[in-house]
């Protein structure tokens, strides 16, 4: 998986493409600090590259919205495509997250 | 013509050609494997091309190669004193399969499932509009064998911070205990007319995590492989104490 990390007016911006997997944890924890650092309200991931996503994941994002909750930080997780879509939907993530065609 | 008499027996068939074995073990311990195991070793220069491929170390790039060109059975060596119990032919007897033998530090090396799935649509048995569904229960099934199977890991990361890297620091460690590394993860693919199937086997001590019917909850930060499973395959059988995993995709 590669990472990219874009200000916005209202937060940030992280744009994910290849495949997430376990040995991706070390990636998204700079993603996970630059969450910390954030300001604003909003943290969108944009998906639309994501080819692959698996359980553990979907751990991560978790991860992620552990860490937005208490900055007041939405997540929204944008854009995905069917097969990341599928797995985002049996996780029932749409009861987390705010997410985005 | 020929015609045979009453009460002589049938002259006896002509003997099944020996299925070819190849790879990169050294030339010798081909040559003796192959004894062992009634097979013959492929000639390149004949255009031969094995059956069986056995690697001292599996590789992706190798394996890609290997699985395009036909061969049924991949066999990672790593340190092991058998390749497998059962012999080699055996592996290969089935039509429409494929055998994958892999230690599991040779595992964790590769991203299997997508490798996998590329040699199985090659060979016309994935059902159109299923790949993606067949991807992920192979890559949950994989990673339940390596981590809570062979590595003996009875829980994914749990809440707290630092949980994931915490987790994986203990993978690595385990994968640098030998007796755990050289453990086999064995892939058994096989299509018909009744669809795909694949049997996912480790040689760890057997987990329950299979037993739960009840789902995660949804922020739960691990266990959610074997419900991706049970929600993407046709059937999904667990067997052998957990060591055992059967998936199903019908047409």
């Amino acid at each position: 998986m590669d990472y990219t990390v874009h200000t916005t007016p209202n937060g940030m911006r992280v744009a994910l493409n290849g495949r997430m997997t376990l040995i991706d944890h070390e990636k998204f924890r700079a993603v996970v600090e630059a969450i910390e650092r954030m300001e604003g309200q909003v943290c969108v991931f944009d998906l639309s590259s994501l080819e692959f996503v698996d359980s553990s994941g979907l751990g991560m994002f978790l991860i992620a919205r552990d860490i937005a909750q208490p900055k007041d930080v939405e997540i929204e997780l944008a854009g995905a495509q069917d097969t990341v879509k599928r797995i985002l939907e049996i996780a029932k993530f749409n009861t987390l997250f705010r997410v985005t065609p | 013509m020929t015609s045979t008499l009453p009460g002589t027996p049938p002259p006896p068939l002509p003997p099944l050609p020996a299925f070819l074995v190849g790879g990169t073990l050294p030339p010798d311990e081909l040559a003796a494997t192959a004894i062992r195991h009634g097979l013959t070793v492929a000639d390149p220069e004949k255009g031969e091309k094995p059956q069986i491929f056995l690697t001292a170390l599996a590789d992706p790039r190798q394996l890609i190669n290997v699985l395009a060109s036909g061969c049924r059975a991949y066999v990672e060596r790593r340190g092991a004193a058998d390749l497998t119990e059962d012999g080699l032919s055996r592996l290969v007897e089935r039509p429409r399969s494929l055998h994958l033998c892999l230690t599991t530090a040779g595992t964790f090396g590769l991203d299997l499932a997508p490798l996998l799935c590329a040699a199985m649509e090659l060979r016309g048995w994935l059902p159109p509009m299923r790949r993606g569904d067949i991807e992920i229960c192979l890559h949950e099934a994989l990673n339940n064998a390596l981590i809570h199977g062979n590595l003996g890991l009875k829980e994914g990361p749990g809440g707290e911070e630092g949980a994931f890297d915490r987790f994986y620091a203990e993978i690595r460690r385990r994968l640098d205990d030998p007796d755990r590394a050289r453990r086999r993860v064995i892939i058994d693919a096989a299509a018909d007319a009744g669809g795909l199937c694949i049997t996912i086997q480790d040689q760890g001590e057997g987990h329950k995590a299979h037993q739960g019917r009840s789902l995660a909850p949804p922020d739960a930060k691990s266990g959610r492989g074997i419900q991706i499973m049970r929600e993407l395959a046709d059937d999904v059988v667990f067997s052998d104490g957990g060591r055992r995993v059967m998936l199903i995709f019908r047409p």
